[in-house]
């Protein structure tokens, strides 16, 4: 019965818009095989996938409550969290939603630089997932303010100082970016826009063209480069398996535990809202979001022009990746040097970012109380260390000298 | 001259210090910020400004009587709360050369004598200094006990009873029954208040808003203040504290009621992910059995 109408849904359907082409389209797509070392680590695109069509939901219900205004957006975000029916849920997974997007999209961008998935013939499909990186990034960006609480304001006013250093264009940028000299009513509102109509459709543009590419290019064998790619017919013969059910199952599986720890983390360490924001009240240590930490503190060490100039090129390198690296090699063990300027690459960035989080922070490490300064440097605070100091006799005549 | 030398040594290995920040020992700062980081580290509450030269001279002074207020000072609750040297003393904090930071141009008063203690006080805490004032130890009692009797002067202690020194400095002029009975009412008013904080900061960090049950506490806190602190009136202090008593009743059911809710959240979060692993646990085992292709 069930299937008659539905078969009678379907063909009445095909009469009109031929739903068939379509259908079979996605047959073919999902039954292509995939080759056989695909692991875990290959799930990792469709976990922010998952997670932003997750930010997509959830940030459609938490704007039925929020305000986009400097006077009330704190309020409105507090009366999500304390007044509406599981409203602490919904900004929870969305805060937190946030932050493993774009985990998880560092993790893809990696596993995909590791494997060589970047190389001829899927180009294009890194240029496309290159400009997703860039976008998921602005979404952090311009969805961090939004609570418009103290560490949302002065993170934004950190960031935005960043964008403002570029060489040239940086003051007109700074401009463009908070509607006028400093963060205001006008820039809660321009980011609240590019966070909700322009990101949004930029993204599933990008995102598209991107997931049409891996589809009808396939996903990268381990093969080198100048051999032809392998067709279905020989990646079946090679091990490999049709992309559903098996690696589908696989994703899922990925998916759900994921999922399961972010739920734990939001019940036990929710991400709190901060004081309301105060232009004039300037909290210590102020820092940008962790994603953004490793250049923050970078350009603490170097002149900002040479900072952002060099920054830039960095960026402008991982986008042209593919045409920088020509070599035909995919496997790891066979590319020594770009695996270990990548290892470099993330224990650099991994270095940085530990060095600007305790940066103008006090710790207490194994008894002893610790100032790090701006450049991440430990300075003792604690009288014993001071005791230390005055037992140096080679300074006395120093000392005598200033006297 | 001898209580002047350490501090200009540590002036000059400071300056040296900088210097080589600036020749580049910017490579060595990261990887002992990191190597420092490294360990296991526990972020404290901000502390008083590690550049306050009060700080830094007075700790290395021989001078026991100099240098000891530093470490008891560091131990006490005016450190995390940023209250340092010339909140009570005066002086200027960022000079170097002793005669500037003790010159009365910058406010130094030194010591203060045991009838201004008070007004040192008060300049913080003028709500208590305003009862302690009209108060049998105040102007009648010739300011005996002062503030820096109980509360301690560089170690100061939070202002619960357990903590300040009150028999040792009262057991004199009274008996100890009335000493014990004064402990037990104060610690009534108090102790609530603490456990209350505690409570709210816990169930805060779990995600559940207190600020309404907080604000309770608050005016309740503010009408002890204002009613029974400092006083040292037997019957006064004991009317305030049985007055409250109904609204700390409250204030511990609205608690109760939202360590309620956090567990109530935390039970949801492990329903809803045990969920999600099942899930994940059948389409591993369906994964599993299907035929190799």
């Amino acid at each position: 019965m069930i299937k008659r109408l539905t078969g009678g849904i379907y063909n009445w359907l095909d009469d009109r818009v031929e739903i068939s082409v379509l259908v079979d389209f996605v047959h073919k797509q999902m039954t292509k095989p995939v080759p056989k070392h695909l692991n875990w680590m290959f799930s990792f695109g469709t976990v922010t996938l998952v997670f932003f069509a997750s930010q997509f939901v959830s940030g459609l219900l938490l704007m039925i409550y929020y305000e986009a205004s400097a006077a009330t957006a704190y309020d409105s975000v507090k009366f999500i969290m304390e007044e509406v029916r599981f409203g602490w849920l919904i900004r929870q997974v969305h805060s937190y939603g946030a932050n493993f997007m774009i985990a998880f999209l560092l993790l893809h961008s990696l596993r995909v630089f590791f494997y060589g998935g970047y190389k001829k013939p899927r180009e294009v499909t890194w240029l496309f997932g290159f400009g997703l990186l860039g976008v998921t990034m602005s979404f952090g960006f311009t969805g961090y303010l939004l609570p418009w609480d103290q560490l949302s304001y002065w993170g934004t006013t950190v960031g935005t100082e960043i964008a403002g250093s570029t060489p040239f264009i940086g003051k007109y940028l700074l401009i463009v970016l908070r509607g006028g000299e400093t963060i205001s009513d006008v820039t809660l509102t321009r980011f609240f826009a590019a966070h909700v109509i322009v990101l949004p459709w930029v993204f599933a543009m990008l995102v598209g063209a991107h997931l049409f590419l891996i589809r009808y290019k396939g996903i990268s064998t381990l093969d080198r480069t100048d051999v032809p790619e392998k067709t279905s017919e020989e990646l079946l013969k090679d091990g490999g398996y049709p992309f559903y059910p098996k690696h589908v199952l696989k994703e899922a599986i990925v998916v759900l535990l994921v999922l399961a720890s972010m739920i734990l983390l939001i019940v036990y360490y929710p991400l709190p809202l901060h004081e309301k924001a105060d232009p004039f009240n300037t909290p210590a240590g102020v820092k940008p979001e962790w994603y953004f930490l490793s250049m923050y503190q970078a350009l603490k060490y170097m002149p900002k022009m040479i900072g952002i100039i060099g920054s830039g090129l960095v960026i402008l390198a991982l986008c042209l990746l593919p045409f920088l690296d020509r070599t035909p090699e995919r496997r790891p063990s066979k590319r020594p040097w770009a695996v270990s300027l990548g290892i470099l690459f993330i224990v650099v960035n991994l270095a940085l970012s530990l060095l600007a989080k305790v940066a103008e922070s006090e710790y207490t490490i194994g008894g002893t109380r610790y100032h790090f300064d701006t450049y991440g440097w430990p300075h003792v605070i604690a009288s014993p260390a001071e005791d230390t100091i005055t037992e140096a006799p080679e300074s006395v005549d120093e000392t005598e000298a200033e006297e | 001259m001898t209580r002047v030398e350490p501090r200009r040594v540590r002036i000059v290995r400071r300056d040296m210090h900088r210097g080589q920040t600036v020749m580049g020992g910017l490579i060595a700062r990261m990887i002992m910020g990191l190597v420092a980081a490294a360990f296991w580290v526990v972020p404290v509450a901000a502390q008083g400004d590690a550049s306050n030269t009060c700080i830094s001279c007075h700790a290395s002074l021989e001078d026991e009587d100099m240098s000891e207020p530093v470490g008891q000072w560091q131990r006490g609750v005016h450190n995390p709360a940023g209250i340092a040297c010339q909140d009570c003393h005066g002086g200027n904090p960022a000079s170097l050369v002793e005669d500037d930071a003790h010159s009365v141009e910058a406010g130094f008063i030194g010591e203060p004598e045991p009838e201004e203690i008070h007004e040192v006080c008060a300049s913080c805490h003028q709500l208590q200094t305003d009862n302690y004032l009209p108060s049998p130890h105040g102007i009648e009692g010739e300011f005996w006990p002062s503030c820096t009797d109980c509360h301690s002067n560089h170690e100061v202690k939070h202002p619960v009873v357990a903590e300040i020194s009150i028999p040792a400095n009262c057991e004199d002029c009274h008996e100890q029954d009335i000493m014990d009975d004064f402990i037990t009412v104060v610690d009534r008013g108090l102790n609530p208040l603490a456990d209350f904080n505690r409570a709210a900061e816990e169930i805060e960090s779990s995600g559940v808003p207190v600020a309404l049950i907080m604000s309770q506490a608050n005016l309740a806190k503010d009408a002890f203040r204002t009613r029974a602190s400092h006083v040292f009136v037997m019957a006064n202090i004991i009317a305030t504290v049985d007055s409250l008593e109904k609204t700390y009743t409250k204030i511990e059911k609205d608690l109760d009621l939202a360590r309620t809710e956090v567990e109530t959240r935390r039970k949801f979060g492990w329903l809803l992910a045990s969920i999600f692993v099942i899930m994940a646990g059948v389409i591993w085992l369906y994964k599993r059995a299907l035929p190799d292709e």
